[in-house]
């Protein structure tokens, strides 16, 4: 297949694109390894939940 | 000798995410202390600026209660100290929130593997439970006593907890915490969730481990809700604490006279299937509970014990736990096993395919969050059967990272180079670079 990704111009964000993204990476971003996500001991969802909406 | 600190008694806390901010709110009576896992509130930077811009005080600022920090990202059982960037964030975090103590884990989440170019550190990919002998006992209280001497704070250490069966000639649980917190001279975060976890899943008993510890070291309680998976009793953090394990701790309170907080945890994702209202009755019955705490004592003077002589020789160096376990986690050659060890690691085979299985499943839980174009693209055009195909390859080629935002970025390399024509995948991956770009 065609790379066509590695020399694209970044994609550049409005400050309010930014804003949201960072909120958006700040909550949903546990460190992995570390965060009450993927760290204690539970199974994380996150995946799961995002599949089983796209089956719907 | 160490006089023990003489900590505020907070009261019931919760580790607050925003689906919980509702309970919050001081007019509710239900929560006097707010704890946050920094890290899950910090920006990796991006070259050529290093380390973390944290996002926690800001998150925090309208919550009046006092904070307690838990750490979740330089933990004592493992080999690595906390690194520059990791102690800069923190202090600073700590200069801006003030908690009375911080804790963070007894497991460890990296091992060290030889390569053609020399050793390197592999993140897991998810907590594991620290070999419990004499000399993990003196790392873990190096590592908590740097941890204090670095904030100027009390430090505790929370209890793990393990899928893993007993090792022959290991510390038992209980006696390893009570080893570890002698040796540090440091407080126990007791996490009755995870010792209630080790007990189903045939490790150590509530009851004996609470008899191995001492009890007057314990500073804070962490509970949490559990749920059955593979035949193991996972700490989930998936709703309220059960019955039995609120009976537990009503038994226990009335032990701890240097309790100063009690703590419930829940994944984020389980808040609304939870409901704020059972969420809510299960904190004020927690005060209730908190009331029968025993009066407070003056800070005894104690100093801090030795290692615990063992009268055998520890059964496994740390290095190597740390390897058998990590490169079986991360599907990675690990080393080879020593004989005596072969009936062990035959039982111990179960446990590991779930710790494979739950830290995989966080991997790609990351990657909705951190490419959540990329992932959502991926999972309309190809399905999840696809999708997990192209995640299992992308496992296999890169080990887990630390952060979720280079998982990320480490993911669509990973597309990159295998080029998968899809349309507007180009457009996606962009986005979802640009995002990134932002910390």
């Amino acid at each position: 297949m065609e790379n066509t990704h590695q020399n694209q111009e970044p994609t550049v964000l409005t400050d309010e694109q930014t804003a949201l993204v960072a909120g958006g990476l700040v909550i949903g971003n546990p460190i992995l390894g570390g965060g009450c996500r993927t760290c204690t001991s539970g199974l994380p969802i996150l995946f799961q939940t995002e599949a089983a909406n796209f089956a719907k | 000798m160490r006089k023990m600190p003489d900590l505020p008694k907070l009261g019931i806390g919760l580790v607050w995410w925003p689906e919980l901010d509702a309970l919050c709110s001081p007019a509710e009576g239900l929560v006097q202390v707010i704890e946050a896992e920094p890290e899950t509130f910090w920006l990796p930077r991006t070259a050529p600026k290093q380390g973390f811009t944290s996002r926690l005080p800001g998150a925090l600022a309208h919550l009046p209660q006092r904070k307690l920090l838990h750490g979740v990202g330089a933990p004592f059982g493992g080999p690595a100290a906390q690194t520059p960037a990791h102690r800069a964030t923190l202090a600073a975090d700590i200069r801006a929130l003030r908690p009375a103590w911080i804790s963070d884990h007894l497991s460890f989440d990296r091992f060290t593997t030889e390569t053609d170019d020399g050793a390197r550190d592999i993140f897991t990919g998810f907590f594991l439970p620290p070999a419990q002998n004499t000399a993990c006992v003196a790392r873990a209280a190096a590592h908590i006593g740097a941890r204090r001497e670095n904030t100027g704070l009390p430090v505790a250490f929370e209890t793990p907890v393990s899928y893993l069966p007993p090792l022959p000639g290991e510390l038992p649980d209980g006696a390893f915490a009570a080893a570890v917190s002698e040796a540090a001279d440091c407080g126990i975060l007791l996490d009755l969730h995870n010792l209630l976890c080790n007990e189903r899943n045939g490790r150590q008993s509530v009851q004996d481990f609470c008899a191995a510890i001492p009890l007057d070291r314990v500073w804070e309680i962490h509970l949490a809700g559990g749920a059955a998976e593979r035949g193991f009793w996972l700490d989930a953090h998936s709703g309220v604490a059960e019955p039995a394990l609120m009976d537990i701790l009503a038994g226990l309170v009335p032990k701890l006279p240097s309790l100063g907080a009690i703590v419930f945890e829940i994944v984020p994702e389980f808040v609304a299937a939870t409901g704020l209202r059972a969420i809510a009755d299960m904190l004020g019955r927690l005060n209730d509970i908190w009331s029968t705490r025993p009066a407070s004592r003056p800070g005894q003077a104690r100093g801090p014990r030795a290692a615990p002589r063992m009268k055998a020789a520890d059964p496994i160096p740390p290095a190597l736990w740390e390897s058998l376990l990590g490169g079986a986690v991360t599907g990675r050659a690990g080393p080879v096993p020593p004989p005596e060890l072969a009936a062990w690691m035959h039982q111990a085979e179960a446990p590991l395919a779930l710790y494979k299985y739950l830290a995989q499943e966080g991997r790609a839980s990351a990657l909705v969050t951190s490419v959540p174009r990329t992932i959502r693209l991926l999972l309309h055009s190809l399905g999840e059967m696809q999708t997990r195909g192209i995640l299992a390859q992308f496992w296999r080629e890169a080990a887990p990272a630390y952060t979720s935002a280079e998982e990320g970025r480490a993911f669509l390399d990973f597309i990159v180079c295998a080029g998968d024509a899809m349309p507007d995948l180009c457009a996606a991956i962009a986005v979802d670079r640009a995002w990134l770009a932002c910390g």
